[in-house]
């Protein structure tokens, strides 16, 4: 957990690092005549001097190990990076295949993800909800969903 | 106009058939999304915000209101039923409220914690409407100094409250200011951060973010976990106490009302640490405090009169001063902007009609409530058999939707999925996302306050300390952020187990 913290603290100093050269290039100007950068670069600041009390912090606080369980014990952190990477591929699809093809197909990899399911509820469940979201959002609230290649949406 | 004008016609908005079925439609979603751990209405009325850009402004804040206030009341009957609460201010319920229900008492304790609800609730709002119009003839009297004072304090009083260590909340409210700067500086034009990107030109959105930091990274948190909900199998009878309930009960429902509501006005309390508060109260003025965690009845209607006091309470520094005292409110103000309505002493000014009819529409509301909890227990019952399975798809396509649906373009998503994997990684390193919504939200009207008022100094910070109310404020947003730091090398925060 301390290296963790470390590393984290470390990118903060980065990122702080980064907004204020970003700040000076966008001007920071005069504290009478404040410039695009102005509070970028004092909140960028602020941040660098809060990571580096923070990695001082964790660096001379006494080990604690009593108790200690790392954030990714006892858990099943694969089902996350599927769907993360199943949302990634819903967006990048979407205006390819347009909202029913790509819900049906996102809808199905979900409903599967948890445990097996009976095949034809989950084809029911997501033809039903692609039915009651499709009514709900484009029908009533008129959003404007992508048809994609097929005019599907 | 006076005050009971300003209410009728807020009576006559508010009675339209529209505008009570986007009531109901609230308080109902809000119970339902109490009674579901896993969803909260952070969440929840991130999801729906974009859906509430098709209907009235009116319309569209009285229901996410109405989901506020409705998931205080839906939070307790997890609490007492599974041990697991709802909303993260139910959390003190459980102690006494499934104690109560594995005696036999799930009915009276379910009863009068709706009961109690409802009165606090109901005493909050009345406070709501005879001290919002003063506290906005106030506000209206300060200038970008005196706001730019108070929004340092609220957010100092936020990250003074965070769970977490008091340097990783400042850090996250730090990290919230820089990304409300993405986009174009309103004053010079340019676009600052935005790297070359023409989607961020009007910066990030609210909706995107908080999808992602709550909704998204919700999802990721719960399917990593195997969910479990055993059911408390026991008879729900009687849902109304007895006498003797209502004579224990009676003075924790006053005491929780008061300590909800003004803690509700504070920045950053909020119906978490009232419900303790309360909780700790009614334990050190019982005459049995050694009882308290065996099923005792004032542990159950003090801190749910608390937190809805407190859900009630945390609208009036929203709509008076246009500060969010907490990041549903924060959310709400963003809602409120998105609507075209600013928050603040000139919304209660300029749009009686809008304000008035929301206050109106909580009394219905609670109305409501009180209905929706009481005879439909058993409903709701069944409603927490809904396994996360079927859940957690449906709450990722409607974030999906919500962000797609407010420009028509992908980019929002893709924000929403960074900020899903951001929030999910937050959630594992115990930083909290709340000071960095509000952060998000006040760091524009921080700038152009603070901008305003070098200009008005010429440049000399002198402004803050020679102006009696920001010199006030400042030196209660130092004095809590030096207490903080003095109590970590003392000794640490009090958990939360220190305070039960």
């Amino acid at each position: 957990m301390k290296r963790s913290e470390q590393v984290i603290s470390l990118f903060w100093m980065t990122l702080a690092g980064w907004v204020c050269f970003g700040a000076v290039r966008l001007k920071v100007g005069s504290f009478s005549d404040p410039g695009s950068g102005f509070l970028p670069f004092w909140v960028g600041a602020l941040l660098g001097v809060l990571a580096l009390a923070h990695f001082f912090n964790i660096t001379l606080a006494k080990p604690q190990m009593k108790g200690y369980e790392s954030p990714w014990a006892n858990v099943k952190w694969r089902n996350g990076v599927y769907v993360i990477i199943a949302l990634l591929l819903y967006t990048f699809l979407l205006p390819r295949l347009g909202y029913i093809l790509d819900t049906f197909l996102l809808m199905l990899f979900l409903f599967s993800l948890l445990g097996r399911q009976k095949w034809w509820i989950v084809i029911l469940g997501t033809l039903l909800i692609i039915g009651i979201t499709y009514l709900v959002f484009k029908i009533w609230l008129l959003v404007q969903f992508p048809a994609g290649w097929w005019g599907l949406g | 106009m006076d005050i009971l004008g300003h209410i009728l016609v807020g009576f006559s908005v508010a009675f339209q058939p529209i505008n009570l079925f986007y009531c109901f439609v609230g308080v109902l979603l809000g119970t339902l999304i109490g009674v579901l751990p896993g969803i909260g209405p952070v969440a929840t009325i991130s999801i729906l915000l974009p859906i509430t850009l098709k209907i009235s402004p009116v319309a569209a804040i009285i229901m996410l209101a109405g989901i506020y206030y409705g998931a205080q009341y839906g939070g307790s009957t997890t609490s007492i039923l599974l041990n697991i609460p709802g909303e993260a201010s139910s959390v003190i319920t459980c102690l006494d409220g499934y104690q109560m229900a594995r005696k036999g008492r799930a009915g009276p304790a379910l009863g009068i914690s709706a009961i109690s609800s409802f009165i606090a609730a109901t005493l909050s709002i009345i406070g709501m409407t005879f001290l919002s119009y003063p506290l906005a003839g106030i506000a209206l009297k300060f200038g970008p100094p005196e706001y730019f004072c108070l929004m340092i304090l609220a957010l100092i009083i936020l990250t003074y409250l965070a769970q977490g260590p008091i340097l990783k909340a400042l850090i996250m409210a730090v990290v919230g200011l820089l990304l409300s700067y993405i986009g174009t500086d309103i004053v010079t034009g340019s676009m600052r951060f935005t790297f070359g990107i023409l989607d961020l030109s009007d910066g990030i959105g609210l909706v995107p973010l908080v999808m992602g930091l709550f909704g998204v990274s919700e999802v990721l948190i719960n399917i990593e976990q195997t969910l479990s909900q055993d059911i408390l199998k026991t008879k729900i009878t009687h849902l109304l106490p007895t006498l003797k309930d209502w004579g224990l009960a009676k003075w924790a429902i006053v005491r929780g009302s008061i300590i909800g509501f003004f803690l509700g006005i504070l920045p950053g309390a909020g119906p978490i640490i009232s419900s303790f508060v309360s909780y700790s109260v009614e334990k050190k003025v019982s005459k049995y405090p050694e009882k308290f965690g065996t099923g005792m009845i004032e542990g159950v209607a003090g801190p749910e009169a608390a937190n809805n006091a407190s859900a009630q309470g945390a609208f009036i520094p929203l709509f008076t001063l246009g500060i969010p005292p907490n990041v549903t409110m924060a959310i709400l103000f963003g809602a409120l902007i998105i609507h075209g309505l600013q928050p603040g002493p000139l919304l209660i000014k300029e749009h009686p009609d809008f304000f008035w009819a929301v206050v109106v529409s909580m009394y219905v509301g609670n109305g409501m409530l009180l209905f929706l909890n009481l005879p439909l227990i058993p409903l709701w019952v069944k409603v927490l058999k809904v396994p996360y399975v079927i859940l957690f798809p449906l709450i990722l396509l409607f974030c999906l939707i919500g962000s797609y649906s407010l420009e028509n373009n992908t980019v929002d998503v893709y924000i929403m999925i960074l900020f899903g994997i951001v929030g999910y990684l937050m959630r594992k390193f115990k930083y909290e996302g709340a000071p960095l919504i509000m952060a998000f939200v006040l760091g524009p009207l921080m700038e152009q306050a603070l901008r305003r008022s070098l200009i008005i100094s010429d440049g000399s910070f002198s402004i803050f300390i020679s102006r009696p109310i920001s010199a006030a404020t400042l030196i209660l947003a130092f004095i809590l952020l030096l207490s903080s730091f003095l109590t970590k090398f003392r000794g640490k925060k009090p958990e939360t187990e220190e305070i039960i």
